[in-house]
């Protein structure tokens, strides 16, 4: 399975998380939801449900391009950013920011060569865990497809690099995953 | 005389005048330019040789003047302050006068991001209306810009242009007073298709009585279809062209002759209004199509003067 | 401010081609507010660099991409903090402005210095992400003659007596999206009452201001040691 980092609203995606995690939605798999913890970034907390990390957000508007690229560098194989619906932002316009960030973020990596697609913005509300799930199910194929992710194995600090350390340490490592 | 052109007298004379506009090739091909020119020749006082108009590059208006020159057309020499200094104005200027030509047009000239070379750096060193008052330096003061004496005076008769057609309006009438206080002796304008609008610029500039201390000579364009009409009056920068021409050139079921036909009418009408000292015509890629046009508004023959006349 | 933009990533990696150890140094001040080159772009640059190599299989341990933010490049007094990080570099891509780079250059002998940025005017922001020209440092202001709106930088042709014929409501003849700036000026003048001032022909400008050759230097004797 692919390694994804969620930047999760906690208003809204991350609450659908963990009802899905509570219901074992994905693909008929119990996805037990793992305690957050503080991230490095004040107000994000990681956790993980199934093998998603979930990075808990207070609103994806404050997802800055450099969180997603140091998940990227940091092992991650896609990064999905999961905020409110346009109208739904508690913070107002946080997320309609956020998703324009990510376009921005898109842009950045295909200039660079890698799969635009690794990194996507999905709208999502409290109740939505079948959503969730799917997006998550579908997102995995997608990035499994594209092969291994962009991860450089040098040590990044930064939110959502917990993929790392089921991943890669060293750039001969990172090497030879995509020799594989 | 400051000139001595065929133009000059032909203003100085009281007479309509009538020019028309010739756009050098995009080659080196000298017979181009005779060609257009010997289609002028008879039907207008004088001819105006664009400067690389649109900022395409072109045979230079300085040779495609002496070639007209030299097949006895009186050129206006266009010169815009687009690609030269005032080092090189002042050159060509003096280079221009010693080849025969007797007229310029100081125009600002078309950004170069409509032409051919869109990277090209431009210059704009002066303004069109400082390039007016350099012109009228040499020749009046025998002084260059610096204000350094030459010894002998480029005689040009100076044009400016003046669209009544753009922004600000009422800027409009005050930017042609600053180009008479530079010196203009005369004005081509931008071409009228909108005569009621064009009236209600002369009377501002009669308001500033402008038209006695200034020659103006209204711009016509013949157009050949109804597609070219609705070009100039879409995507032609500073341009009015009523609905009602439009419609009459889509309903015609010989749009050349409707053409035609509205440029004369449009000629007719400009020539009643006070202060209109002449007609420029610029039939765009049509250059052919003068003589007729020229022929039907009843503006033959054209006035002939002596060389010593005046 | 100076405003600037990045390159294309693709320009900047084609200039660092052959570099092994980059330090991408930001630049706390102009390029910061406008979002070109302060610490978080440095940040964002350094870790596209990493990854681009990484795609390319260049990654050894040999490889180091990392970043420093100064808080003025233009400034030597600002530059020694990051000597040590420059010269364990092979190349350092300054994410400052024009002079940010010539500073740097300057400042570490024989270390290559590349410019990240294109130094575009000075400016200010006109709403979030948008940023315009206003001054073109001509070196011999006019503002007064033209109601506080310069003709110089603002006007494609830079004309001093009045907009060209290709203004049209409210427009530059080069683009819908410019403002003339002669509309801007014959507004500004009229709500101002000074309408008058503007029949005045202006003389031709004093370009030697501007490009009297070599860098144009401002002295204040009294400041001199």
């Amino acid at each position: 399975m692919p390694k994804i980092v969620a930047f999760a609203c906690e208003h809204s995606a991350y609450e659908a998380a963990a009802a899905a995690a509570a219901l074992g939605q994905k693909t008929g798999e119990t996805m037990p939801m793992e305690a957050t913890v503080p991230g490095e970034n004040p107000g994000f907390q990681v956790g993980r449900v199934g093998g998603v990390e979930i990075v808990k957000v207070p609103c994806t508007g404050r997802v800055e391009v450099i969180d997603i690229l140091k998940a990227l560098e940091g092992g991650a194989d896609g990064v999905i950013v999961l905020g409110c619906f346009e109208e739904a932002c508690h913070y107002l316009t946080g997320n309609v920011r956020a998703k324009k960030r990510v376009g921005y973020v898109r842009r950045l990596i295909r200039d660079i060569g890698i799969e635009e697609d690794r990194i996507q913005f999905f709208h999502l509300a409290p109740d939505m865990d079948a959503r969730f799930s799917r997006i998550i199910e579908e997102f995995s194929r997608q990035v499994e497809n594209m092969g291994p992710g962009p991860a450089t194995g040098i040590t990044v600090t930064g939110i959502g690099t917990g993929a790392r350390e089921q991943g890669l340490a060293t750039g001969e490592q990172a090497q030879a995953a995509r020799a594989r | 005389m400051r000139s001595g052109s065929n133009l000059e007298k032909v203003l100085a004379h009281g007479d309509f005048a009538v020019t028309g506009e010739l756009g050098p090739p995009q080659s080196n091909d000298r017979e181009v330019v005779v060609k257009k020119a010997k289609a002028y020749k008879g039907y207008v006082d004088a001819v105006n040789i664009t400067d690389n108009q649109t900022a395409i590059v072109r045979m230079s208006s300085i040779a495609a003047c002496a070639i007209a020159a030299g097949l006895g057309l009186d050129p206006v020499m266009q010169m815009t302050c687009r690609d030269r200094n005032r080092i090189a104005m002042q050159s060509d200027i003096l280079g221009a006068s010693a080849l025969g030509i007797k007229n310029i047009l100081c125009l600002t000239g078309d950004h170069q991001s409509f032409g051919n070379h869109p990277t090209s750096k431009n210059v704009y060193d002066i303004d069109s209306i400082q390039l007016i008052g350099m012109v009228k330096g040499m020749r009046d003061d025998k002084r260059f810009l610096n204000g350094e004496e030459m010894k002998s005076e480029p005689r040009m008769f100076i044009g400016a242009a003046a669209n009544p057609f753009a922004d600000p309006f009422e800027y409009r009438v005050v930017r042609l007073a600053k180009k008479v206080a530079a010196g203009a002796d005369f004005i081509q304008t931008q071409a009228v298709f909108d005569v009621p609008r064009f009236r209600r610029w002369m009377e501002m500039v009669w308001d500033h009585g402008l038209h006695e201390r200034v020659y103006i000579l209204a711009g016509v364009i013949p157009v050949k279809s109804a597609g070219a009409m609705r070009y100039m009056k879409n995507d032609v920068p500073g341009m009015s062209v009523p609905d009602e021409l439009v419609r009459r050139m889509e309903q015609a079921s010989d749009p050349k002759e409707e053409g035609i036909r509205i440029c004369v009418e449009t000629i007719l009408q400009l020539r009643e209004i006070e202060g209109v000292s002449g007609i420029h015509l610029m039939p765009i890629m049509w250059e052919s199509i003068a003589p007729v046009i020229v022929e039907r508004a009843g503006l033959l023959p054209r006035p002939v003067y002596d060389q010593d006349d005046m | 401010m100076i405003v600037a933009e990045q390159k294309p990533v693709a320009e900047i990696l084609r200039m660092i081609d052959g570099y092994r150890r980059i330090l991408v140094v930001g630049c706390g001040t102009c390029v910061t507010v406008c979002m070109a080159g302060g610490e978080k772009e440095a940040g964002i640059l350094a870790s596209l660099i990493r990854m681009a190599w990484a795609r390319e299989g260049r990654l050894s341990p040999l490889i180091d991409v990392s970043e420093a933010t100064v808080e003025r490049q233009c400034e030597w007094e600002f530059l020694g903090d990051i000597a040590e990080k420059v010269a364990a570099s092979d190349a350092v891509l300054s994410m400052g402005c024009g002079a940010g780079v010539q500073a740097m250059a300057r400042m570490f002998e024989g270390k290559v210095v590349l410019p990240a940025l294109n130094t575009k005017f000075i400016g200010m922001p006109e709403r979030q992400g948008l940023w315009t020209e206003l001054c073109a440092g001509c070196g011999d202001c006019v503002l007064d003659r033209t109601g506080g709106i310069c003709p110089i930088a603002r006007c494609s042709k830079s004309l001093l007596n009045g907009p060209c014929g290709g203004s049209q409501n409210g427009k530059c003849e080069v683009s819908k999206d410019i403002d003339c700036a002669w509309q801007l000026i014959f507004d500004r003048m009229k709500s101002l009452g000074r309408l008058e001032a503007l029949g005045t022909v202006l003389p031709p400008k004093d370009w030697f201001k501007n490009r009297d050759g070599g860098p144009r230097k401002v002295v204040r004797e009294d400041m001199l040691l």
